[in-house]
């Protein structure tokens, strides 16, 4: 399995447990849904967002397609892969051990 | 099976690059708009949604600016060949075509510089008045002119002015290390299109390109700290270019690049190597600026009444 740094993997994993939870998203969706979902928290930068679902897409974590929007706009709608879906829980179980030991660090330091 | 390879791979990356600016078109059209329903003017929506892109895109140019100096290099070395080895027949210009400077037209592998227009606008005044004019034949939809054709273009065009940029390498030999440095050649108007001023003494003059002038050179700012340590006295001095002098009369501002070519030294037209006015020979790259209210597409009309 691929490590790439811990930022972009971040990256990677919210990005990958959107689109699992709410289906196909075009970028600016997932962006408007990472921000409401973490209670305004985390602003993922839009200039990082379509480098990091092209990346996805090459790795074939993602696939995409062009679609009509309900407000008939023309929007390229991500959707997660089986092995996007591998990697997801590759992802989400590295981040779960992650913050498990910095949660123990900061409660015994 | 070669030639097949190479155009597969050109036109797959020509598709990935309009996906992916259609991509950010339409993010940018979105993000304008829920920024409008929340009561922002139409242009700060606009701004605010293109600066959301943030710094990121600004690193990733940044980083490929080397890259796209090489690809419009690489184009200015197509343009060259072509001036040696095809031979063009007369009337090449049958009719020509424009495309907006914001769209790059030189070479379909200029990437980031596309992204750079659409998500930050030329660093011009009235970067929508300016325009690439192209020649088009049965063979090449979009190609160089000779300087005859931009003549024609002045005399009768929707312009307000015309101008022809060239590039290759220079030497610049009669100081202490010769080098061999990026060497753009334009017509006066070149800079006042962009609405460019020197930061030391000033471009080119009208006339200051007619082979009776007396030669002038103007010097990119890097080349000027680089090998002059920016020494304001390199005004007025005698600088050899490709064996002969000429006078520098200005430096142009540090973050010059227009089109993200860079360049080491601007020198007038008529002093490229093997310059012709022949209209055979379509050596020169077009850049023109239209008339205030002109459309591109009205613009389109009146040339293609000039070439038919």
């Amino acid at each position: 399995m691929k490590s790439p740094n811990r930022l972009q993997s971040t990256l990677d994993l919210l990005v990958l447990r959107t689109l699992s939870r709410r289906g196909p998203l075009h970028g600016y969706a997932i962006v408007n849904h990472i921000q409401a979902a973490s209670g305004d928290e985390l602003r993922v930068e839009e200039g990082s967002l379509y480098p990091a679902l092209h990346r996805m897409e090459s790795e074939g974590w993602v696939d995409s397609e062009w679609k009509l929007s309900a407000t008939n706009r023309r929007v390229k709608l991500y959707r997660i892969t089986a092995a996007g879906r591998k990697q997801l829980a590759h992802e989400q179980e590295s981040w779960e051990r992650l913050s498990r030991a910095v949660g123990r660090v900061l409660r015994l330091a | 099976m070669t030639w097949r390879w190479r155009w597969r791979r050109l036109a797959a990356r020509r598709a990935a690059e309009r996906d992916l600016d259609d991509e950010l078109r339409s993010h940018i059209e979105m993000r304008t708009a829920e920024l409008r329903a929340a009561g922002m003017s139409e242009a700060a929506a606009l701004r605010e949604a293109r600066k959301r892109f943030g710094n990121q895109t600004a690193i990733r140019e940044s980083a490929r600016e080397v890259g796209v100096n090489r690809h419009l290099e690489e184009f200015f070395q197509d343009v060259r060949y072509a001036c040696r080895v095809l031979a063009r027949q007369p009337g090449f210009a049958a009719t020509a075509v424009l495309t907006l400077a914001l769209a790059i037209g030189a070479n379909g592998a200029i990437f980031s510089a596309i992204h750079a227009a659409l998500l930050r606008p030329l660093p011009f005044p009235h970067p929508d008045q300016l325009v690439f004019v192209w020649g088009r034949d049965a063979i090449h939809k979009r190609w160089s002119l000779s300087p005859a054709d931009l003549e024609d273009f002045r005399q009768a065009g929707p312009f307000q002015a015309v101008a022809a940029l060239q590039g290759q390498s220079v030497n610049l030999t009669g100081i202490e290390e010769p080098a061999r440095v990026v060497g753009a050649f334009v017509s006066p108007e070149f800079f006042s299109i962009l609405g460019v001023q020197a930061i030391l003494g000033r471009t080119f003059a009208a006339g200051e390109d007619d082979p009776g002038a007396e030669r002038a050179a103007v010097l990119g700012y890097a080349l000027w700290q680089g090998r002059f340590g920016g020494d304001p006295a390199i005004l007025g001095r005698k600088l050899v270019f490709n064996g002969d002098p000429f006078t520098v009369v200005g430096v142009l501002p540090r973050d010059f690049s227009p089109f993200l070519f860079k360049a080491d030294v601007w020198l007038p037209s008529h002093v490229y190597p093997g310059y012709t006015r022949a209209r055979g020979q379509t050596c020169v790259l077009a850049i023109a600026r239209l008339r205030e209210g002109v459309s591109q597409f009205k613009a389109q009309q009146e040339l293609n009444s000039i070439t038919a």
